[in-house]
């Protein structure tokens, strides 16, 4: 289990690396957008086997928030980039 | 038991591992926003509920495995909603898609390009051909000869006239199917006469279009405003008709 649990995090921050690329190269804000998107989903699961790792069940309340937070983002995001573009 | 139970959650944890890194390779590796988004928003609420999943099995209680449901039913939730508004956002700023992305509803599109003949037109075609090699549509090139200034004539004069203006005609739309043939996209003519926008309007009727190609009207400098309120005049026209898009090229 503690391989597996290792495996799994370097396993997420390789995922979190290949989406800071995206959000470095871009080309546009959406593309950057849609990293930052994934990017709160990864570290969602990063919390949670880190949780594991840790055998503390109290971090599991971070993921609710940090869920909730990404995807408030993301629509306020999409929100506000439609905004600037019908102006 | 415990060791059955370690044993599935690490499955369920690098299987969701697995999904989330293809997503990130995904967001690296396609072309444009939505494909990757399509990527995303997929195998990360899969790879999310494979790791919440393990994490259940792990600590094993109910309290745990209150919020692990509850994240996950949010997950499954929010990603699609989350994905839809940027498509949507991108969509309404105009961020372009990869070129080979193809648009197939599920029928052929009918492609009407209305032609001038002459050197300006054909950008006109090209636009038309480009269009017609998306949809894979069925593309045709209309040319309406005008015969509202022929009724001053004599009918003797005026018949020889048309009969010069119909030669034209012929050789103007042969010229345009040929600029299709070479771009590899296959092309009929089609002939009218009488006034251009309402012949125009009939002909859209007609073969029941899609899409209309007109080319930005033909004028005289200083002479702008005609030429747009004509334009304005016939998209007018064909927007009660309903269902055809106007493309207007440059």
């Amino acid at each position: 289990m503690r391989l597996a649990l290792d495996i799994a995090l370097a396993g997420l921050v390789f995922a979190l690396l290949l989406d800071f690329v995206r959000i470095l190269l871009g080309p546009t804000a959406h593309d950057r957008v849609v990293a930052l998107d994934n990017m709160s989903s990864v570290v969602v699961g990063l919390v949670g086997v880190y949780a594991m790792r840790r055998e503390q069940a109290v971090l599991l309340d971070v993921l609710i928030v940090i869920g909730l937070l990404g995807f408030i983002s993301t629509v306020a995001f999409a929100r506000y980039l439609e905004r600037g573009a019908q102006q | 038991m415990s060791v059955v139970r370690d044993v599935l959650a690490a499955i369920l944890l690098l299987t969701g591992v697995f999904f989330s890194v293809v997503a990130a390779v995904g967001i690296v590796r396609l072309p444009d926003v939505y494909l990757r988004m399509h990527a995303s928003s997929k195998s990360t609420t899969i790879g999310l509920a494979g790791i919440l999943l393990a994490v259940f099995l792990y600590f094993g209680t109910y309290e745990v495995a209150t919020k692990v449901l509850l994240v996950i039913f949010f997950t499954f939730l929010t990603a699609p909603v989350g994905a839809h508004m940027i498509a949507r956002s991108a969509y309404v700023c105009a961020v372009g898609w990869y070129a080979q992305t193809t648009r197939y509803d599920l029928e052929r599109a009918t492609i009407v390009c209305a032609t001038r003949g002459g050197p300006a037109s054909e950008r006109v075609h090209e636009r038309a051909i480009e269009l017609a090699r998306e949809r894979n549509g069925e593309l045709v090139f209309l040319h309406v000869i005008d015969t509202r200034d022929l009724g001053d004539l004599e009918p003797a004069r005026a018949a020889a006239v048309m009969r010069q203006m119909r030669t034209l005609a012929q050789s103007i739309l042969r010229a345009a199917q040929a600029q299709a043939r070479a771009a590899g996209v296959r092309a009929r003519g089609e002939l009218r006469e009488g006034e251009v926008s309402r012949t125009l309007q009939a002909f859209v009727q007609e073969v029941d279009a899609d899409v209309l190609v007109v080319g930005y009207p033909h004028t005289a400098p200083g002479n702008e405003h005609e030429a747009e309120g004509r334009l304005w005049r016939l998209l007018g026209g064909l927007q009660e008709q309903g269902n055809v898009r106007v493309v207007v090229a440059r």
